[in-house]
């Protein structure tokens, strides 16, 4: 059952049993799980669960860190598929900004466009803008992906998202993460060529559209 | 705040569970007890050292007595860990009536720290890896599609020089009415396209199984008998360069379980390097030998030796230590390499032993018991 195989997956990563998730995830890539659905069933699902029990003070943050570490270290059981997808020729850029520290869900971001053919390159947390400017400008990504976990953060991403445009006026800027779950998408309205990514679908329809044809 | 009372549970809290440093002094300031967290952090186990003892670079002096008697609290200084790393606790001193006890919180600013860092260490390892593989799959596809060029190149060429192959040979039955100059052409056209011909079919072989197309036919064969069939043929070789083959079964040897036509691949090269880089009137000795669980063929010449720095590149492709054997002989620089990938793909081994000027000693095994 596919409900008992996430308990049995989320129970492990609570008591921070790397080894049990590992065996769950390496069978579920046994089985050709779409990556897709092991990132949004797995991986998103158990760490928004995590974030839940420790907002509502069930668990420790020190369980909350363990459980990203955790997860971190399965990705690299999914590169192997991850990044074998013919390239498109398109590159893009994707990051958090200064002072978050939250990556997986940017992760997860670039390893989708990964397997739409993109050629991604994740800088990661806490990325200074000066470095994310520098990185741009040597780089010219066709897209660029800045993600926000935390509200508090807005700021920074709009002083990115203004110095980015300056630069480069036509650039492409997605974002998206879970700060967007509570703040409203006006926050982007004074951007331009902004587009708030929902969900890996959207994200897929978005770079297939006309304006990414290649 | 100091508890009261250091008994009964809270006592053995402090002893068991508490996440501070507990340490009960004598007057002169040597420790008598440490609770559990003390003796797991501290390095080295603090009973019986003097307080002073336990720290880092102590270059503040604390007279625990003193401490205790002025009531001194959250004094900051770091300790010796069993991690090897300095870590700094706030020290509070009070008195009792058996000497001094102290009592040791961990820096809360010096956790979050090292928190945060381990956070930013496992982000950075987590990126490098992602880069790392994505990298790594960049190269396997370059890897793939120079696989699939040569493997479609040999193929594709090798109908072609077949052809002249073929045709030099209709010439040649002409030879009659050739001129000397003409079948010494006719000659050099004919060995140059079949040292074509061996170059591609190493191409060719080495492009599958490098795809991992090895594909091994395993059956049941009297290796003894197998070993000495080609022997024989590579003996009528080693004959027109005055070179004897012997070969020696040391001890009895099973039937093994290989692929005939690949496992002759194998030694089909390593005699015909043997002959290749032998001088005239030499010998090349063939042992065949139990080695635990597998079977050694030892195949030993009296050549030109390989130099100690290319030793370890004798079964890279296209690496050859020397062009040509020591009457011209030709090779393509793969046959090793292929060589290797058939030894492994059998569970065995291959390694080499040589001194220049000396010879070289290739050995080969087989398992016993072969195991898909």
């Amino acid at each position: 059952m596919e409900s008992d195989l996430y308990d049995s997956y989320f129970q492990s990563l609570v008591a921070g049993d790397r080894r049990a998730c590992r065996q769950i995830i390496l069978g579920l890539l046994e089985t050709d799980i779409d990556i897709k659905t092991l990132y949004l069933s797995y991986f998103q699902k158990s760490l928004y669960a995590i974030g839940d029990l420790w907002a509502a003070n069930k668990i420790t943050v020190a369980v909350e860190h363990m459980a990203t570490a955790i997860t971190e270290s399965l990705f690299p059981l999914v590169y192997p598929r991850i990044f074998m997808a013919d390239h498109c020729g398109k590159k893009a850029v994707i990051s958090c900004t200064a002072n978050e520290y939250h990556q997986i869900g940017g992760k997860m971001v670039a390893d989708v466009l990964e397997l739409n053919g993109w050629d991604t390159i994740f800088l990661g947390a806490n990325t200074p803008l000066q470095s994310l400017l520098d990185f741009i400008d040597t780089n010219q990504p066709d897209m660029v992906g800045l993600s926000l976990s935390l509200q508090d953060n807005m700021p920074n991403l709009l002083t990115a998202i203004g110095k980015i445009r300056d630069r480069h006026p036509e650039l492409s800027i997605i974002v998206g993460g879970q700060a967007f779950s509570f703040a409203a998408s006006e926050v982007l309205k004074p951007t331009e060529h902004v587009h708030l990514i929902r969900s890996f679908s959207e994200l897929e329809g978005y770079i297939q559209a006309d304006a990414y044809a290649t | 705040m100091r508890p009261k009372s250091v008994d009964n549970v809270n006592a053995r809290f402090l002893n068991d569970f508490a996440e501070m440093i507990y340490l009960r002094l004598d007057n002169s300031g040597r420790i008598l007890e440490a609770n559990n967290f003390a003796k797991a952090t501290l390095q080295p186990n603090p009973v019986g050292l003097n307080f002073s003892e336990i720290f880092v670079a102590f270059t503040q002096t604390i007279d625990p007595l003193q401490a205790a008697q002025n009531e001194m609290t959250h004094v900051p200084a770091s300790v010796n860990t069993c991690a090897d790393l300095p870590r700094t606790f706030f020290f509070s001193f009070f008195k009792v009536t058996e000497g001094v006890d102290v009592y040791g919180e961990a820096s809360g600013t010096e956790v979050l720290t090292l928190q945060k860092t381990l956070i930013e260490t496992n982000n950075e390892l987590s990126n490098m890896t992602r880069q790392l593989q994505k990298n790594n799959s960049e190269l396997q596809k370059l890897n793939d599609i120079k696989n699939q060029f040569l493997g479609m190149a040999a193929h594709d060429l090798r109908n072609p020089i077949g052809a002249i192959i073929a045709y030099s040979d209709f010439v040649m039955d002409e030879a009659k009415s050739l001129t000397d100059e003409q079948k010494e052409f006719l000659s050099i056209i004919k060995n140059s396209s079949n040292y074509m011909l061996k170059l591609l079919d190493d191409l060719l072989d080495f492009s599958k199984i490098e795809a991992g197309k090895l594909g091994l036919d395993l059956s049941r064969c009297d290796y003894v008998n197998f070993v000495k069939r080609v022997v024989k043929l590579n003996s009528a070789i080693a004959a027109k360069k005055h070179i004897q083959i012997i070969l020696n079964v040391h001890e009895v040897i099973p039937e093994l379980d290989f692929d005939s036509i690949k496992i002759e691949q194998v030694l089909n090269n390593i005699l015909s390097n043997a002959l290749k880089y032998s001088l005239r009137n030499t010998t090349v000795v063939v042992n065949m030998f139990m080695s635990g669980d597998f079977v050694t063929v030892e195949v030993r010449d009296q050549g030109v030796g390989i130099p100690k720095d290319k030793i370890d590149l004798i079964f890279q492709p296209f690496t050859r230590v020397s062009k040509q054997g020591t009457e011209g002989e030709r090779s393509t620089g793969l046959g090793l390499a292929i060589v290797r990938r058939i030894v492994l793909g059998h569970r065995g081994r291959i390694w080499v032993e040589s001194s220049e000027g000396e010879g070289s000693t290739f050995y080969f095994t087989l398992p016993v018991v072969a195991k898909e």
